[in-house]
């Protein structure tokens, strides 16, 4: 069986083989789109971003320094991410008119919605472990925290969406966004 | 629109699973040919260490800069004003708050020098004290170089404690440098001590320096000018009937003049002071409170064993005195107080040469009978030079 470890693909990569280059767009494009717009809440911005994540990881790969590739590559996603977010903060500066949201129309969509009534950090954190199936270690190195507050953030993070989804579901609690 | 009810029941799994299998757009179709385009680069971490060095290197910089003493020390100041011998200086004694204030002027040319009334001549040293209303003394003495202690850094600054300096600061519509210097003491209370020197930035030479102590209850300012002080200033001015005290004779005769006895002698100055010496007693520590009955001086004085400025080593602080050496012997100094109005009290003791009294010191008192009576012109200026 022909097995391609993290460090075979880095390698692939450094040296811009095609199959490599190939292989991160199948094998991380999804997920990182998944979680950037989960996380991020836009679809829109989140092919770009997750297009951007995938250059940037291109362009970065030498700064890889061994162990999970995959724990690697969602930490540049998610500092992409912070990026795009504190673009966004700079351009909320000069908007007039506050943001619309489309109502939401998909099982998905709602999930995404309750989502982001909770901190970006606790968001992350969630997503990278239930969603991403990322390990606790994993997603402290891409988000770059401890793992003990990798595990109290995903603690919090499904209390609050206990709460904000609550039992009926549909009728979410006008709950103020904590971000 | 009509509001979305999802069925989905309430579970993780389910959550998670929406999640997973949200629906996902394909990669854009020129995606591996922006990969392929995209060069690889090593990170460089140096990049990043350009500004952390240059803040590191700024920050290196600066440290000395900040922990430098000021462009001008006090020490440069006294040095510029020592290799001055021309000068006259006006300190204003401010009391009460400054409510009540004397002025006494000193005057430098080269070896000729006068403090206030007190004239130092080249040949023999003269000391002419009196305040035309109470004394009327003259009081001849060791001669003295011209004592600057009007600027001496030694005991402007007690050690570790550090002046702020302020350069081009407007005083008085020109610009000058500023120290000026916070500290405390103790005293009986916990007491402050401010200063602030004027400085000339021309020549870094002082222009006024104020000293308030005792939480600015009283203190000093000196206004210095370094112009040539006129002849007629050096002119001593001996007052008509003036009596004459010697005082290179009273400290030679003082082992003889004093007695054996626990009490040794009462010296009667001219000024408010009256000094008696003694070794009799154990003192206990802090403040001690004495009072003196004494034949020939009416009533109770009071007086105390402390606070003896002219022996402080470092300014603003007070320390008691330990008492002074005379031939071998250790005796403690008593100064008792007069105010101004009350010195006819001791008129009497001037025509004695001994008495009698009873000296109490914390409740207990020493009885003593025929104590040496010893008449000086000023009392610590005779005993300050044993």
């Amino acid at each position: 069986m022909n097995y391609v470890t993290d460090q075979d693909l880095a390698a692939g990569l450094v040296n811009g083989e095609t199959w490599a280059l190939q292989m991160l767009i199948d094998g991380y494009h999804r997920p990182l789109f998944r979680y950037l717009w989960q996380a991020g809440g836009s679809r829109e911005d989140a092919e770009d971003l997750s297009t951007q994540a995938l250059l940037r990881v291109r362009g970065d790969i030498k700064g890889y320094r061994g162990g999970s590739l995959r724990a690697w590559i969602f930490k540049v996603a998610y500092r992409e991410l912070l990026r795009h977010r504190r673009r966004q903060a700079l351009a909320r500066l000069w908007q007039t008119t506050p943001e619309q949201h489309e109502p939401s129309t998909d099982d998905a969509l709602v999930i995404a919605e309750a989502l982001s009534r909770i901190p970006l950090e606790q968001r992350s954190a969630f997503l990278l472990t239930e969603a991403e199936g990322l390990s606790v270690e994993e997603a402290s190195l891409a988000l770059g925290i401890p793992i003990g507050t990798v595990k109290s953030r995903c603690h919090t993070a499904r209390q609050k969406l206990r709460k904000i989804l609550g039992p009926t579901y549909g009728e979410t609690h006008a709950e103020p966004a904590t971000e | 629109m009509e509001k979305h009810m999802p069925n989905l029941p309430l579970n993780e799994d389910a959550l998670v699973r929406t999640l997973r299998e949200a629906e996902t757009p394909p990669a854009r179709a020129d995606l591996l040919e922006l990969l392929q385009a995209m060069p690889s680069y090593r990170p460089r971490p140096w990049v990043w260490a350009i500004p952390v060095t240059a803040a590191t290197m700024l920050t290196l910089a600066l440290i000395p800069i900040l922990s430098l003493p000021p462009t001008l020390s006090l020490g440069q100041v006294a040095q510029a004003f020592d290799a001055r011998t021309q000068y006259t200086i006006v300190n204003t004694r401010l009391m009460n708050k400054g409510a009540e204030s004397v002025k006494v002027t000193s005057y430098r040319d080269g070896s000729l020098w006068r403090r206030g009334s007190e004239f130092h001549l080249r040949d023999r040293s003269v000391m002419i004290r009196f305040l035309p209303k109470y004394l009327n003394y003259v009081m001849l003495d060791e001669p003295e170089a011209p004592e600057q202690h009007e600027f001496r850094v030694d005991r402007l600054l007690r050690p570790g404690v550090k002046p702020v300096f302020q350069k081009g600061v407007m005083w008085k519509g020109r610009r000058v440098n500023r120290f000026t210097i916070h500290d405390t003491y103790r005293s009986t209370t916990l007491q402050t001590f401010d200063q602030e020197v004027i400085v000339d930035p021309g020549t870094n030479l002082p222009i006024q320096m104020t000293i308030m102590r005792d939480s600015g209850a009283w203190g000093d300012v000196w206004d210095y000018s370094f112009a040539t002080p006129p002849a007629s200033a050096f002119v001593p001015r001996i007052p008509a009937g003036a009596r004459v005290y010697d005082n290179r004779v009273l400290r030679r005769r003082l082992p003889e003049l004093l007695s054996e006895s626990q009490i040794g002698g009462l010296i009667v100055g001219e000024a408010n002071s009256l000094l008696l010496l003694t070794d009799a007693a154990e003192l206990p520590a802090g403040k001690v409170q004495v009072s003196l009955r004494l034949s020939g001086a009416e009533g109770q004085l009071n007086g105390d064993f402390s606070d003896w400025p002219w022996l402080s080593r470092d300014p603003g602080v007070m320390r008691a005195e330990d008492g002074i050496q005379i031939n071998g012997r250790k005796w403690r100094l008593a100064r008792f107080f007069l105010p101004v109005p009350d010195w006819p009290r001791v008129n009497g003791l001037r025509q004695r040469k001994a008495t009698s009294g009873t000296l109490t010191i914390n409740g207990k008192p020493i009885r003593f009978e025929n104590v040496p009576i010893v008449r000086v012109g000023d009392a610590m200026a005779l005993l300050r030079k044993l």
